[in-house]
């Protein structure tokens, strides 16, 4: 090795000053143009952003099935849809806005967020996590490519067994279905395992465990959520396509096995689930009320126990899915108390967010204005899920109106109003230019307002005896009214999202400048430039206290010694964050896009034939190889 | 004499289950179903397009529409369902009575009572259920509206001075600990309270079917139910159960095929039918009607189409009913054969399958 | 502008246990991969508990295969240590010999989860209680497999250019899987091969 080659890997950020060091820096941690570059790319920014449009994508894919099935049930007897599109429609909703939106847009905000908020200079393990993308993405384009050609899943996103055997829904859409789960759920599985390293081992020094933002805290107990719950559907969906492809016998009562088991399985993650979908909403919101309340948010330490307590108990619940299915009266009972007892951290959370808006002076910006409209709407919607804790008043509600209206507004109440405010509030940061404040007030008039005049009637036709997935329904039970309403309510809903895209794209164009910090926010991400450069800090900084932008003021501490020309971040210990290795970074490659590919391409061979999983694995194998293997000698010191 | 309304007599999925003729020769309508499994899809989008053509007999397929024998004889019922200001000057001012009459400012918004409607309990064990209802939703309403006037006043609160430091200010520190304390116990207060009420609840789903009079096997099928009157001289009906008012009827709930749930809001809960299982659930009507339910699990294309009632008559009534069913099987062919004649004339699939010829 | 640095010139680039980020990684799936396990018990167990037949469908299994591979399975715990150790003393040639011994002992072990195989009583189509046995066994199988496989690339790397420096984490790290998969076949066994006999 020559004396050149050793002094460029030496040379450290200590020897350049500020205007080298961030030109060094973007080129080491850049990414490559051309296509093969894109594709190769593990910059978690980038991967991050693909990740939010996609999933936004999906979003508008799910919301236009709603919008169908909408007019559909606007009139009593309609034959605008006929009931077999209509099964599909619902199901596709459903599953589309569960594994294609609901979780993945959760993570994508964590995997573009975390590693800036905790100052660091990529994700922990960024190849796995550009495969979870590709993998996420072809999952997603297998479930709509098939409903493209007409291979549509037509039974719920629950896929109850027996409904879902081969003898009552013969056809490859279910298979589709198990899949595609799979699929998301690998993915998922992937970047929750990143967020958790990222989180516990490459926080900047000095960010103790009780300086961890409670955005980064939040996304923490998520990960760990998703890790303890996704196995139980990965399983499900594995037994569910093998007794429809090979013939076991897991969910048949007249061998051995039960309907039931299916339904246990689900729900053990679908409870879960529910919580993997809200507690990113919740991150939202901590880190929006604490800036334009300009104090940190209110109760640290409650929240956090709040936090852990949601995670515990949410695996503590699912089987208040499960009431009407005649189980013992003692298990129902205590399934009662448990749901109940999560209002309790969940009040915990609100009344914290309240007084920090009640200690500080608010600033009433868009992203302010749709977290007020998450207190409104997913406060009641909490409150009617006390209601459906209860199993007699569940005997009657279940699986009604009533339930889609709870739902709907706990998780559009609950997640996609904090949403919205994330956009508006980290659009400055990812883009550099803020949007437009005048259409985002618009937006949520009609958000509001349509959100309201859907679902809220919902509760109504619920308790007068109007069922779920239903695909019309008789003049006669005097459902019209209520429909027509929720009908209206849903296009003026939709037409919301409309107005919030033509605001993005408009203003990504020419928005007012944002600079580094446009909210006077506290956070680390904040500290970088806007969008952020490829290494997201020139120096990665050390942190003094729990909102490091206000209480630092501009001195600010910062790492010294790292190498400027290999990707080397800090790893830090897991409760002090004292610097411990400098760790090299995994640098850009196109193995994961490979290693995704040749795994879609096997599971789709596997709903065809059981061998493609025998085959596919041993060329994924190669390719998996070929990824780990070392490329350099560099990689080995 | 007995009749048959066009609901029970077509059915979405007749290709298996070919009405009344099922019901009398016991033809295991679900074996026939798994053959016929392909053909059945392409039946039923036939008679959709049929229905679409149609839309009279559509209508009466729903199930609501009174043929017009029916009509004559029920007049007066059907037109007295809707006509809540009537019902709720007749009702003797009893609890039962208060338990509808937020039902009756549901049903002011919509503009009329539905005769399947939670909220407009006719047997006891809906009471309860409506009961417990109203009131979680007085309390839940109450926690929401205290909430958000707790989100008011910290909007709104005036704010002296300007130019803090953007850290929680020492002085609200004491007050804040107090009021979160406060908030915290009431909130364990509330939930524990509507625990119990949750609780003692429970009896109404989970009570005992002791002392039933009549015990009925109901059978879910795609997308029919075949109901089986128990005993001696058992006979069965299909999407259709009469019960004598007043007298406790016990339900024994499984399925030929996916999973169901049977809900006759009414008079009670909801309760799954479930393969390998049976369930069973305890109904009681206050007062002679029809009640309408469907079935609340999806259990696949015409899920929506799958309902049924309950038709509660005076004791007397009912036994005269239950007699006529319970004689000997040749007078039921002979009625079979009288239903297979009214119905040939009207019936979609008489028409289908004279077009297909 | 005054800026304190804090100086991390002089800390190392690798490490062992906990202090890497991929001892983490692995942790976290031998979480995810644990629950899987641990549902897959629970779900055996819950029909156990409500098939009333199940007593009539859980014909015991044969043991001569499981219980050497078990044997085995746990005997391969002490080069697993051995390697552990090794690993973190950088000596490169005790590394190499034992990772040759793990190698050949992972082949054995799938060697003997195939005739575990094709010594099984039940196929996965005639019951439930086969569909349990089948998947939970293929279920630890492949998670021999896998481990197996990157017992071999590693070794193979441990005798190329490659085998220095961080290479040595890498193994201690797979050394902390292994113990993952044999821990995780104890309750599996006992739930298998010794419940149905009980």
């Amino acid at each position: 090795m020559s004396q050149a080659v050793d002094e460029r890997h030496e040379t450290r950020d200590t020897d350049l000053d500020d205007e080298e060091l961030r030109a060094r820096l973007s080129k080491t941690w850049g990414t490559a143009r051309g296509l093969i570059g894109i594709l190769s790319t593990v910059d978690h920014k980038i991967i991050g952003i693909r990740y939010i449009v996609t999933a936004f994508v999906f979003l508008l894919a799910g919301g236009i099935m709603a919008i169908i099935m909408r007019l559909q049930l606007a009139r009593p007897d309609s034959h605008f849809v006929d009931a077999e599109l209509y099964n599909q429609l619902f199901t596709m909703h459903g599953t589309t806005m569960m594994f294609l939106f609901g979780v993945p847009v959760g993570e994508a905000f964590a995997v573009y967020l975390v590693p800036l908020m905790v100052g660091t200079r990529n994700i922990a393990f960024p190849r796995l996590n550009a495969f979870s993308y590709y993998v996420y993405l072809f999952g997603g384009l297998m479930l709509w490519g098939a409903f493209a050609l007409s291979i549509r899943p037509d039974v719920g996103w629950f896929s109850y067994v027996p409904l879902a055997n081969l003898n009552f829904t013969p056809g490859k859409g279910p298979d589709y279905w198990a899949q595609m789960i799979t699929f998301t759920e690998v993915a998922a599985l992937a970047v929750s395992v990143e967020i958790v390293v990222t989180v516990l081992k490459q926080r900047a020094p000095g960010m103790t465990l009780d300086r961890i933002p409670l955005f980064v805290w939040t996304m923490l107990v998520h990960s760990f959520i998703i890790i303890f719950a996704m196995p139980a559907i990965m399983l499900a969906s594995s037994m569910l396509i093998m007794e429809r492809l090979v013939g076991t016998q897991f969910f048949n009562p007249d061998a051995g096995g039960d309907p039931l088991l299916w339904q246990h399985l689900f729900w053990f993650f679908g409870h879960p689930e529910v919580y993997i979908i809200f507690l990113p909403g919740t991150a939202f919101v901590s880190a929006i009320v604490a800036t334009f309340s300009r104090r940190p948010v209110f109760g640290y330490l409650p929240m956090v126990l709040s936090l852990i307590a949601i995670g515990f108990l949410s695996f503590g619940l699912w089987v208040h899915h499960m009431f009407v299915t005649g189980l013992p009266e003692i298990g129902a009972a205590f399934f009662t108390a448990s749901s109940m007892a999560i209002a309790i951290p969940n009040g915990v959370q609100i009344f914290c967010w309240i007084a920090t808006l009640w200690d500080g002076k608010p600033v009433l910006k868009t992203p302010l204005i749709f977290v007020l409209g998450f207190f409104f709407i997913f406060v009641a919607g909490g409150l009617s899920g006390v209601m459906l804790a209860s199993v007699p008043i569940d005997t009657q509600v279940h699986d009604t109106y009533f339930v889609v209206a709870h739902f709907h507004y706990v998780l559009i109440g609950g997640t996609v109003f904090p949403l919205v405010a994330a956009v508006y509030y980290w659009f400055p940061k990812v883009t550099g230019r803020l949007m437009d404040e005048r259409l985002g007030k618009w937006q949520f008039v009609l958000a509001f307002s349509g959100f309201n005049i859907t679902f809220f009637p919902m509760h109504l036709l619920g308790l007068r005896g109007m069922p779920r997935r239903v695909y019309t329904y008789p003049a006669e039970m005097g459902w019209g009214g209520l429909n027509l309403l929720a009908s209206a309510g849903a296009l003026l809903f939709f037409a919301s999202f409309l107005l919030m895209l033509y605001n993005m794209m408009a203003s990504a164009r020419s928005g007012a400048l944002a600079g580094d910090n446009p909210w006077g926010a506290d956070t680390l991400e904040w500290a970088a430039s806007s969008p952020p450069r490829p290494q997201n800090f020139d120096r990665i900084p050390c942190v003094t206290s729990g909102s490091p932008l206000w209480d630092q003021g501009d001195d600010r501490a910062v790492v010294g010694g790292l190498k400027v020309d290999e990707r080397e971040l800090v790893v830090t210990s897991i409760s002090e964050a004292r610097p411990d290795i400098r760790e090299e970074s995994p640098a850009p490659s196109i193995w994961p896009f490979l290693a995704a590919l040749v795994t879609a391409l096997a599971f789709i061979g596997s709903i065809y034939t059981p061998w493609a999983i025998t085959w596919g694995s041993s060329v994924v194998a190669i390719v998996l190889v070929a990824w780990f293997w070392p490329k350099t000698i560099e990689e080995n010191v | 004499m007995h009749f048959r309304r066009p609901h029970e007599t077509w059915n979405f999925g007749t290709a298996a289950c070919p009405g009344p003729l099922s019901q009398l020769w016991r033809v295991d309508a679900a074996k026939q179903k798994n053959a016929a499994d392909q053909a059945e899809g392409e039946e039923c989008r036939n008679v959709e397009a049929w229905f679409a053509e149609n839309p009279d007999i559509a209508f009466q397929t729903h199930g609501s529409a009174p043929s017009v024998l029916y009509e004559a004889l029920n007049t007066e019922r059907d037109r007295r369902v809707p006509d809540l200001v009537f019902r709720l000057f007749r009702r003797a001012p009893n609890w039962r009575a208060l338990a509808s009459l937020p039902a009756a400012a549901g049903a002011l918004v919509s503009g009329c009572t539905g005769m399947q409607s939670a909220l407009d309990p006719h047997g006891e064990r809906a009471d309860a259920l409506a009961v417990l209802f109203w009131i979680f939703t007085a309390v839940l309403g109450l926690v929401w509206l205290v909430t958000m006037a707790g989100l008011f006043f910290a909007l709104t609160r005036r704010r002296d001075s300007r130019g803090e430091p953007a850290q929680a200010r020492p002085a609200v520190k004491r007050p804040m600990r107090i009021a979160f304390a406060a908030m915290l116990t009431s909130t364990v207060i509330i939930l524990s309270g509507l625990a119990v009420l949750s609780f003692d609840g429970q009896r109404a789903v989970y009570g005992d079917g002791a002392g039933a009079a009549i015990t009925i096997s109901v059978i879910g099928h795609q997308w029919w139910w075949q109901v089986r009157y128990e005993g001696n001289n058992g006979f069965e009906t299909a999407n259709e159960i009469r019960i004598p008012v007043g007298s406790a009827v016990d339900i024994k709930l499984t399925t030929s095929d996916v999973i169901h749930s049977f809900w006759i809001p009414s008079l009670a809960g909801k309760l799954d039918l479930i393969p390998g299982k049976s369930n069973e659930l305890h109904i009681q009507a206050d007062k002679p009607g029809v009640y309408r339910g469907q079935c609340a699990e999806f259990c696949g294309q015409q899920h929506a189409h799958m309902a049924i009632f309950v038709e509660a008559l005076e004791p007397s009534e009912f036994e005269r009913w239950r007699a006529k069913q319970a004689a000997p099987a040749r007078t039921m062919a002979h009625l079979a054969k009288q239903s297979v004649v009214a119905s040939a004339a009207s019936s979609p699939f008489a028409a289908l399958s004279e077009r297909s010829r | 502008m005054a800026r304190s640095v804090i100086d991390v010139s002089g800390l190392p680039t690798y490490a062992f246990g906990s202090r890497v980020t991929p001892w983490w990684g692995t942790f976290s799936f031998c979480l995810l991969e644990g629950t899987g396990f641990a549902l897959g018990i629970g779900g055996y167990l819950y029909l156990a508990v409500t098939n009333k037949d199940w007593a009539k469908d859980a014909v015991p299994l044969s043991l001569l295969w499981s219980a050497l591979f078990t044997l085995v399975l746990v005997v391969s715990a002490l080069p697993n240590f051995l390697i552990k150790r090794a690993a973190m003393r950088e000596s490169l040639r005790s590394v190499r010999l034992l990772l040759l011994i793990m190698s050949a002992i992972g082949l054995v072990l799938i060697g003997l989860r195939i005739m575990e195989f094709s010594a099984l009583p039940v196929r996965w189509s005639d019951n439930a209680y086969g569909s349990f046995v089948w998947l939970l066994l293929g279920l630890h199988g492949v998670h021999v497999l896998t481990d197996v496989a990157d017992t071999l690339v590693l070794t193979v790397l441990m005798f190329t250019r490659h085998g220095t420096g961080k290479r040595f984490s890498d193994a201690e790290d797979n050394a902390f899987y292994w113990y993952f998969v044999v821990l995780s076949w104890l309750p599996l066994y006992a739930v298998l091969y010794w419940l149905p006999r009980l």
